[in-house]
């Protein structure tokens, strides 16, 4: 994972900050997951809200598969706003907001990764990746 | 026939020339998906595997339904319908998973 000198910038306004931070909490042991919903630029992405997504893997508390019926309600209300889903968020219970190896695996291009890291006490933090070439590079986050 | 729409998701925007739709034609959605990767070169190979089968990290929805649900890409689809095109969207910290890729095991 690398950061370029002038990262790629995704915009989060303050108030969808406190929403993840809640749901992040509210699933804490488990992983939350979902989507991000915005307009993409060549080197920004505005986020306007994001949308929750039922988690199907129920097997492990560390890893999430996004229900595909919640990416289809998601992608409808993007594009009724003319907008797009560009990105995803989800968690990381008592682990760091970095990548993992599964994140590596299983991310597309062209799409901004949201971690919260979250542990008992609460949100540790949040950080914002992008999958260019065979790695992350990590995003600055402005408000 | 019929006139359907493909909502493209954004990572596979690059195959469609930045299109978040095609129209094309069919009357099942192998049809349609077998004449959406003729149109756009490199997206059929994203859809289907060698033997035609939807791979395993796309799921293709008519309307709110999985066609995994419904006949797979037998499914006839009618006239204005839309398919979506859902790329499998996972991950997570995944500790065990690190673990396994280390000592060469998959789980």
């Amino acid at each position: 994972m690398q950061l370029e000198t002038r990262s790629p910038t995704v915009l989060l306004p303050g108030t969808l900050r406190l929403y993840l931070q809640s749901a992040a909490m509210y699933a804490y042991p488990r992983e939350a997951c979902g989507l991000l919903i915005g307009r993409r630029m060549a080197r920004q992405t505005e986020v306007f809200w994001a949308e929750e997504a039922r988690n199907r893997n129920l097997l492990h508390t560390d890893r999430f598969e996004l229900d595909p019926a919640d990416f289809v309600r998601a992608d409808g209300h993007a594009r009724a706003d003319h907008l797009d889903v560009v990105g995803v968020w989800h968690t990381h219970p008592d682990h760091r907001a970095r990548p993992s190896p599964f994140d590596l695996e299983r991310a597309w291009e062209n799409w901004s990764y949201v971690i919260l890291s979250v542990s008992a006490a609460g949100v540790v933090e949040l950080r914002s990746w992008r999958l260019m070439g065979a790695d992350f590079w990590e995003e600055a986050i402005e408000p | 026939m019929s006139a359907v729409t493909v909502r493209i998701p954004t990572p596979l925007r690059v195959l469609t020339h930045g299109a978040d739709e095609v129209r094309i034609a069919g009357g099942t959605v192998a049809e349609c998906l077998t004449a959406l990767g003729q149109r756009h070169h490199g997206l059929g190979e994203r859809l289907l595997d060698e033997r035609g089968e939807l791979r395993r990290f796309v799921s293709v929805f008519v309307g709110p339904r999985d066609v995994r649900m419904l006949q797979g890409l037998a499914t006839r689809v009618e006239d204005g319908a839309v398919l979506t095109i859902v790329p499998d969207v996972a991950g997570g910290s995944c500790e065990r998973f690190g673990r396994d890729r280390r000592s060469g095991r998959r789980r």
